[in-house]
C-alpha cells in the first residue's frame, strides 16, 4: 500500500505533475519579469492543459496513426518513471538500487527521441525539419551532458545516487570540485529541454512548431506535460548529483529539495533568457569545441583527485 | 575586437525586481497626453449645423442630423466609430468649437450596430 | 544531396506578414528561392484615384505598417510641387524633426525584430521598451503614437511649443543613452555577433545591380541616401552624411541602423536648436493644376518615390508609389540563397517585411489568352492551384534526389 502511495501520489506521479506545472508557471514568470513583462497567471499551465485536452483530435491521413497516440505517452511515461529513481529529500529515492544513475540518464534521453519520431512520422515538412533538428542537437549536447553528470559519480566511485550522496556527505568540500561540471550541466540541459540557446527544433518563425506541427489537442498536451516534467526531473537530477546533502528529518529534507530545485530553476531561467538561439553548426561548435573538452578536463581532474584520496 | 558574454545580465537582474513595462489595462489606467486624438465629444449647444465636419471627414463617419425632440429642435451628431479614423479634421474645422477631441479611448463594441452612436 | 521544398506562407510558420515564400532546401541550406510578389495587394494606388486629395493623404499615411510621416510628406511634397507652393521654413523643420523621430522609432523596431528572430527575446523586449519613449513623444507631437499625422498639404498641422521641445530633448537624452548601450551589445556580444556575421551576405556590386536602397544597401557599402544625394525640405540646410558599413551581412546592416539612429538624434537636436519662427502652413488649392510631379524621400527603410499626375480634377489622375520594400524585393532573393534555414527569418526582418507595401497585382496568364476572372472563379482557381502544388511538393517530407 505504501508502495502504491509512493508511486502514484507522493513523491510519484501526482506530486510530479503538480510540481512541474508550478515550475513551468514560475519559469514563465521569471522569464517575463526579466523581460520587463508581467507574465501569465500562475494557473496558466493548468489552464493550457485543460484547454488542450478538450480539443478535437486531428491526425493527418498520411501520418502514422499509432505513433501519434504512443509517442507523447511514451515521452511522459519515461520522464515520470525516471523521477522514481531520483532522490528528493533523503539519500534514498523511491526505489534505490545500484546503477540507478545510469537508468535515470537513459530514461531521460527518451523524450528527445520521441520528439524526433513525432516530427518524422507526422507527414509534414515542418515536422521532419524539426524532428531532424532535435536529433541533430541531441548528438551535440548529449555527450557533454552525460559526461558532466558522470564526473561526480566517477569521483564518488559509485553508480548509485545513494552512494554518491553518501560520499559527498562525508567530504562536502569535494562538491566544489564539480563546479565546472555543474556549469556544463546547466548549459547542456537547455538542449534537452529545447530552450534557448538550443531551441531551434521549436523555433516558430521558420517551421511552425517544428516537430510538433501536426500535434494538436491531447497529443500536444502530453508533450507539453512531458516537457514540464522533464524540467523538474532534470533539475532534481542535477540537485541530486551536484548538491547531494540531506538533513536528517524528511520534512526539512523536503524543504531543502524545494530550495535546491528552485535555485537551479532560477539559474536555468537566467541562462536561457540571456542566450541567443544557435543554429545547428553553432550548436555543434559550442558543444564539441568548448563543452566536451571542459567536461573531459573535469573528468581527468576528478580521476586524479580520486587517486590522491584513495 | 574584444567580445563580451552575458552583456544583459545586469539589466535582466534589475528587471526582476523592478516594475514591469506592461500595464494591466483596464485594471490600471492608461494616461494619454493632452493633445491625444481620442474620442470625439460633441456640444449640441454650440453647433450651428454648418456641416463642415461632414464634408471634411475623409471616412464619411460623421453626420449632423436636425432632430426634433419634445418640441425642441437641436442638432445631433451621429458618429460611426467603426469608420472613424481619429484624424481630427472635424474638430479642426468646426467653427463653433462644438466638436472636440478628447484624450479618452473608445471602448470596444460587440456589434457593428453598437458602433453607430449618437453623441 | 536531397532537396526539399518548404513554403513559408503567411498562414503557416508564425506568419508575420510574410508573403508566399517558397524555398528549396538542400540539407540545411537554401538552394533556390521563389518569391511571388502578389500576396498582399491592397489596391491603394487605384483607391487613391477615386478619393479626393485630402482623403488620399489619410489613405497613404496608413500605407505601410509603421511610418505615416514618410508617405504623407512625400505626397504633400508632390502636391506642393504641382501647385507651385513654397512651404514655410518652420513647417519644413517640423517635418524634418518628425521624420527623424520616425526613423528612430522604425530602426528600434528593426533592431527588436532582429533580436527576436535571432532568439534573443529579452533584447527584443528591451528595445521595444526603448521605442515606447519615442512613441510617447510622437504622441505628444502629433496626437497618436503610430499615426501621428502632422502633415497637411502646404505645411504641418500642429506646432512644437516650448513644452514639447523640452520633452523631445529629454527623450533624446534618455534614448541616446540606451542606444549607446544596445549598440555596444550588438557589436560585442559574442553569441549575437556570431549569429549575425555571415548571414545574408550581399556584396556591393550585387547591391548596386539589384537596385537595393536604404540601410540594406548602406550595409553593403553602397552609399545611397536621398537626404544626401538630393536633399529636400529642411535637409537642404543640413549636411547629412550617409552611414555605411562594408560588412554586407546582417551584422553590417545592424551597425548601419545603430549609426543612423545616433545620426538622427543629432539631426533632431540641431533642428530643434535652429527652429525658425514663422507660419505653419501655406494654402494649397483643392483642385491642383494639370501636371506631374516626382518626389523622392528617404523613408526609414530606404528611398520612397512618389509620382503624382493631375488632370486638374479633385482626385489624382495617377499615383505611383515605389516603396523601398518593393525596391528591395528583388535583392531579397539574392540574400536568402545559400543561407541556413535558421537565418531566413532574420533576413526577412532585415528586409523588414511588410508585404502590404510591396505587393503589386499579378496578372495570371493562362497560356496564350488573358482573361478577367470573377471573384468566385478566382477562389476556385486558387483552391485548385494549392491542391496541385502542395500535393506534389509539400507533404510527407517530399524529397527529390538530385
Amino acid at each position: 500500500m505504501a508502495q502504491v502511495f509512493k508511486l502514484l501520489i507522493f513523491p510519484g506521479l501526482l506530486f510530479l505533475l503538480c510540481y512541474s506545472l508550478f515550475c513551468a508557471a514560475l519559469s514563465r514568470k521569471l522569464d517575463a519579469r526579466m523581460q520587463k513583462r508581467r507574465g501569465p497567471r500562475w494557473l496558466q499551465p493548468v489552464a493550457d492543459l485543460m484547454k488542450l485536452v478538450g480539443k478535437e483530435r486531428m491526425i493527418p491521413a498520411r501520418a502514422d496513426q499509432g505513433l501519434f497516440f504512443m509517442v507523447p505517452a511514451v515521452a511522459l511515461a519515461a520522464v515520470c518513471a525516471a523521477y522514481l529513481y531520483v532522490p528528493l529529500f533523503s539519500p534514498l529515492s523511491a526505489h534505490p538500487f545500484n546503477g540507478d544513475l545510469i537508468v535515470v540518464l537513459y530514461l531521460v534521453t527518451l523524450p528527445a527521441i520521441c520528439v524526433f519520431l513525432a516530427g518524422w512520422y507526422s507527414s509534414s515538412v515542418y515536422g521532419s525539419f524539426g524532428g531532424v533538428r532535435a536529433l541533430t542537437q541531441m548528438a551535440a549536447y548529449q555527450v557533454p551532458l552525460l559526461m558532466s553528470l558522470l564526473a561526480p559519480a566517477l569521483l564518488a566511485d559509485s553508480w548509485s545516487l545513494q552512494g554518491i550522496s553518501q560520499f559527498y556527505t562525508e567530504r562536502p568540500l569535494l562538491m566544489l570540485l564539480n563546479l565546472p561540471a555543474f556549469g556544463i550541466a546547466i548549459v547542456t540541459s537547455q538542449g534537452k529541454l529545447m530552450k534557448s540557446p538550443f531551441d531551434s527544433p521549436i523555433a516558430g518563425a521558420e517551421q511552425g512548431s517544428g516537430a510538433f506541427s501536426e500535434f494538436g489537442g491531447r497529443f500536444f498536451a502530453f508533450f507539453d506535460l512531458a516537457e514540464d516534467c522533464d524540467t523538474v526531473v532534470t533539475i532534481s537530477l542535477i540537485a541530486a548529483v551536484f548538491l547531494p546533502f540531506y538533513p536528517a528529518s524528511p520534512l526539512l529534507g523536503f524543504l531543502l529539495y524545494l530550495l535546491k530545485t528552485l535555485f537551479i530553476l532560477v539559474l536555468f531561467s537566467l541562462f536561457h533568457t540571456l542566450s541567443v538561439r544557435l543554429h545547428s553548426e553553432q550548436v555543434f561548435s559550442l558543444c564539441w569545441r568548448y563543452m566536451v573538452p571542459l567536461a573531459l578536463i573535469q573528468i581527468i581532474v576528478n580521476l586524479l583527485v580520486k587517486g590522491v584520496i584513495v | 575586437m574584444r567580445f563580451k558574454i552575458g552583456g544583459l545580465t545586469g539589466e535582466a537582474g534589475k528587471n526582476l525586481f523592478s516594475r514591469s513595462a506592461t500595464v494591466p489595462y483596464p485594471r490600471e489606467e492608461l494616461h494619454y497626453p493632452d493633445g491625444y486624438r481620442g474620442r470625439i465629444s460633441f456640444d449640441p449647444a454650440s453647433c450651428i449645423g454648418c456641416r463642415s465636419c461632414v464634408d471634411a471627414c475623409p471616412a464619411r463617419a460623421i453626420s449632423i442630423v436636425n432632430s426634433v425632440r419634445a418640441g425642441e429642435s437641436k442638432f445631433e451628431c451621429h458618429l460611426n466609430f467603426g469608420r472613424c479614423v481619429y484624424c481630427g479634421r472635424c474638430a479642426e474645422i468646426c467653427p463653433g468649437g462644438s466638436l472636440k477631441m478628447t484624450a479618452e479611448l473608445t471602448p470596444p463594441a460587440l456589434s457593428r450596430k453598437d458602433m453607430r452612436t449618437v453623441l | 544531396m536531397t532537396q526539399r521544398q518548404l513554403s513559408l506562407k503567411p498562414s503557416a510558420p508564425d506568419g508575420e506578414n510574410k508573403n508566399c515564400l517558397w524555398v528549396t532546401m538542400a540539407s540545411d541550406r537554401v538552394a533556390e528561392v521563389h518569391l511571388p510578389a502578389g500576396g498582399s495587394h491592397q489596391g491603394v494606388e487605384k483607391s487613391c484615384e477615386i478619393h479626393s486629395y485630402m482623403q488620399d493623404l489619410l489613405i497613404l499615411e496608413r500605407y505601410g505598417g509603421l511610418g505615416p510621416q514618410a508617405h504623407a510628406m512625400a505626397f504633400c511634397q508632390a502636391m506642393e510641387e504641382l501647385a507651385g507652393i513654397v512651404v514655410p521654413q518652420r513647417a519644413e523643420y517640423i517635418r524634418l524633426i518628425v521624420s527623424e523621430l520616425e526613423r528612430l522609432q522604425c530602426h528600434l523596431l528593426w533592431l527588436a525584430g532582429t533580436a527576436r528572430e535571432v532568439g534573443y527575446d529579452a533584447l527584443n523586449m528591451y528595445l521595444m521598451n526603448d521605442r515606447e519613449l519615442v512613441l510617447d513623444c510622437l504622441a505628444e507631437i502629433g496626437g497618436n503614437r503610430v499615426k501621428y499625422s502632422v502633415n497637411l498639404p502646404g505645411g504641418v498641422r500642429r506646432d512644437l511649443d516650448e513644452h514639447i521641445r523640452t520633452r523631445i530633448s529629454e527623450m533624446l537624452d534618455e534614448v541616446g543613452r540606451r542606444i549607446k548601450k544596445r549598440g555596444s551589445l550588438f557589436r560585442k556580444e559574442l553569441m549575437l555577433v556570431n549569429r549575425l556575421r555571415g548571414a545574408g551576405v550581399l556584396s556591393r556590386d550585387d547591391a548596386a545591380a539589384y537596385g537595393a536602397v536604404g540601410p540594406l544597401a548602406r550595409g553593403s557599402g553602397l552609399s545611397r541616401d536621398v537626404r544626401a544625394d538630393e536633399p529636400y525640405g529642411a535637409y537642404r540646410r543640413m549636411e547629412v552624411a550617409p552611414v555605411c558599413d562594408d560588412h554586407g551581412d546582417a551584422y553590417g546592416r545592424t551597425v548601419v541602423h545603430i549609426g543612423e539612429m545616433e545620426a538622427s538624434a543629432a539631426l533632431i537636436r540641431r533642428a530643434l536648436a535652429e527652429l525658425p519662427e514663422g507660419e505653419l502652413r501655406a494654402e494649397v488649392p483643392e483642385r491642383l493644376p494639370k501636371g506631374e510631379a516626382l518626389v523622392r524621400v528617404e523613408a526609414p527603410r530606404g528611398e520612397l518615390v512618389y509620382y503624382l499626375r493631375s488632370d486638374g480634377g479633385a482626385s489624382p489622375e495617377r499615383l505611383r508609389v515605389f516603396t523601398p520594400r518593393e525596391a528591395n524585393l528583388y535583392t531579397l532573393q539574392k540574400i536568402i540563397s545559400g543561407n541556413y534555414l535558421a537565418n531566413i527569418p532574420l533576413l526577412m526582418t532585415d528586409y523588414d517585411f511588410c508585404f502590404g507595401a510591396a505587393s503589386r497585382a499579378v496578372v495570371i496568364k493562362g497560356g496564350e489568352e488573358q482573361r478577367t476572372v470573377g471573384w468566385e472563379q478566382l477562389r476556385d482557381f486558387s483552391r485548385d492551384y494549392y491542391l496541385r502544388h502542395e500535393a506534389g511538393a509539400g507533404r510527407a517530407g517530399a524529397e527529390k534526389e538530385e
